[in-house]
């Protein structure tokens, strides 16, 4: 148990320092931060001076290191945009979009499981062909376009609820619905999918055997074995929803960090961008590991090796 | 299944299609979508680039005030919607098929070489790959971007580096399955050199995981094409692409639904028999999958 613990904790310190690798390698190519700050008219001597000053004559490693350094503690520069800390900034949008990203897994969670149980269950038959058919339109639908649909529906014909925005309660349903379906797809998919899987198995057909009501043996024992696949899934989806703020919150003009790295990317704003990459896959990949230690809890299978 | 045991010659196919409905469709919005590509010039009513400032904002040709010659409506500089949806479809397959080719070629060898010399290659290639993978798509996609710059070149350039690793993944793991098997024993013993076993006897029986793959690959990557277009990040005006149509639509949403609306159709459309046909692929070649 300890040793796998411990093989994951390694696998992902790695795994960090390899993005920050990555990253940093990017900025490192692809442009003159010091022209970019200097007049047009700074001579060579000025030039030179500040590249110095700004540490860029240094070797490669040694900026690297500086740069990791900062990162550790959270420093991450300026933004180029608005002058203000990068780390300040990223941390005052974050919680709109934690907030976004939370009600949409809810919204899509509360849809998207039952539908997929229950199109299990009712393997071909006409409800389960229905689902079939959002959940397949639902994966060809682009994000954004979802969003501008359902701006058109409801804010420009029918008039229920504010396009976009942030401060009342309405603002938030729009948004999280149209990222919600974004994830509703693959979940009642997952969802059904692992309750295929479940149903057709011998331990499901001992009870049944035995004379059980079918219904109390789809939610006695099934839908236990189920949940083991579609929890894994979850994890990974909060994580492909986070992505998707990035378009829902443009759209919708959500003051969250997602519509905080487009703009910075449109202004080539590139201490922004690069927290953020670093930040979110940070947290993404100890919500993963986090995920992978409570699963050595929930199946001591996995402890022993893939299954 | 079938109920009567006798087998005509009508439900024989009838069935054939049936059962197959899913990649018939796949393959058939495919053909369409790329010879729309390839004969856009032919197929387009009108310039997709003319601006016609005396014709802006016209409704499809149904509605009130619209125009049999402008079957889709006019956008707000007086172009032709189907025009630009025509060729925008040059611009999402093109992109589409380039992003699927190029990380393809680039995972698939990687994955090979790390799945053939697993021990010390394949545990780095793999690292790197873990690495390339922790990382959420659509914030990687920006930076690159935000470090390379924009356009279509770019575009693929990023779509490239950003996506190389699923296909390394998926060969690594398939090749690790195949390495197993008597008939590689077989060709060692033989003596078959390492390049011959790797092609010859290795790769073809990797293709049916890296086909699905990179059917579903195509239609994520039309869809991102027309995200990052949308969002400025990707292919620039004036290029007609299904993504850029979308979002210029979009200051015009109140006014003009046809703008959005129609792009956005038709990426859904392409996509989804992209993903039906990945779908019937992983269906049909499964249970050889377990070669």
């Amino acid at each position: 148990m300890g040793t796998y613990i411990i093989k994951r904790l390694v696998h992902s310190v790695i795994v960090l320092f390899g993005i920050t690798l990555f990253v940093f390698l990017l900025l490192y190519f692809s442009g003159d931060p010091v022209r970019l700050l200097l007049p047009m008219d700074a001579t060579a001597e000025q030039y030179n001076a500040m590249k110095q000053a700004m540490g860029f004559n240094d070797p490669f490693f040694v900026q690297y290191l500086r740069f990791l350094d900062k990162a550790v503690h959270l420093d991450f520069g300026i933004s180029l945009r608005n002058q203000v800390p990068v780390f300040g900034l990223i941390a005052s949008y974050f919680k709109n979009t934690l907030l976004l990203a939370t009600a949409a897994f809810i919204i899509a969670l509360i849809v998207a499981i039952p539908s997929g149980i229950l199109s299990a269950i009712k393997r071909n038959s006409i409800l389960d062909f229905i689902i079939s058919i959002f959940v397949v339109l639902g994966q060809a639908m682009p994000l954004y376009w979802l969003g501008l649909m359902l701006i058109l529906i409801f804010s420009v014909d029918l008039r229920w609820l504010p396009s976009g925005g942030f401060g009342y309660s309405t603002n938030l349903i729009l948004p999280a619905i149209t990222l919600g379906v974004f994830s509703m797809s693959r979940i009642a998919r997952m969802s059904r999918s692992s309750m295929l899987e479940v149903l057709n198995q011998d331990f499901i057909r001992t009870p049944r055997s035995q004379g059980l009501a079918e219904a109390q043996v789809n939610f006695k024992y099934a839908l236990k074995a189920a949940a083991i696949p579609i929890v894994t899934l979850i994890g990974t989806e909060y994580c492909i929803l986070l992505e998707g703020t990035v378009v829902t919150e443009t759209i919708f003009s959500w003051p969250g960090v997602g519509q905080l790295v487009v703009q910075a990317a449109y202004a080539r704003d590139y201490p922004v961008v690069q927290a953020v990459v670093i930040l979110i896959t940070a947290i993404i990949v100890f919500f993963n590991l986090a995920i992978d230690i409570i699963y050595t809890y929930l199946d001591p299978r996995i402890k022993y090796g893939k299954l | 299944m079938s109920k009567d045991l006798e087998v005509t010659w009508g439900s024989k196919y009838k069935n054939l299609i049936i059962r197959n409905l899913k990649g018939i469709f796949g393959i058939v919005v495919l053909t369409i979508a790329i010879s729309t590509a390839i004969f856009s010039p032919f197929i387009a009513p009108h310039d997709p680039y003319k601006q016609a400032l005396d014709q802006r904002l016209l409704p499809p040709c149904w509605q009130s005030g619209g125009d049999v010659s402008h079957v889709l409506g006019t956008d707000h500089l007086g172009r032709d919607v189907l025009s630009r949806l025509i060729y925008g479809s040059r611009v999402s397959i093109l992109v589409g098929f380039s992003a699927v080719f190029f990380p393809g070629i680039i995972g698939i060898t990687l994955g090979l070489l790390s799945g053939y010399y697993s021990r010390y290659l394949g545990a780095v290639i793999m690292r790197i790959v873990d690495m390339f993978l922790a990382i959420p798509y659509a914030v990687m996609a920006i930076a690159v971007i935000t470090a390379i710059g924009t356009g279509l070149s770019n575009l693929i350039l990023v779509l490239t580096i950003t996506r190389w690793a699923h296909y390394a993944r998926i060969m690594n793991g398939t090749v690790l399955q195949i390495k197993g098997q008597e008939f590689i024993e077989a060709a060692n013993a033989r003596g078959n050199s390492t390049l011959r076993i790797m092609l010859r006897h290795i790769l073809p029986n990797a293709v049916p995981p890296i086909l699905v793959l990179a059917t579903l690959e195509l239609a994520f990557m039309i869809i991102m094409e027309a995200t990052l277009s949308f969002l400025g990040l990707g292919v620039q005006p004036p290029t007609p692409t299904w993504g850029l149509l979308a979002s210029e639509g979009r200051e015009y949403l109140t006014v003009a639904w046809w703008l959005t609306t129609f792009s956005g159709l038709a990426i859904v459309i392409t996509v989804l028999g992209a993903n039906l046909l990945g779908d019937w692929l992983r269906d049909t070649l499964d249970p050889r999958l377990k070669i």
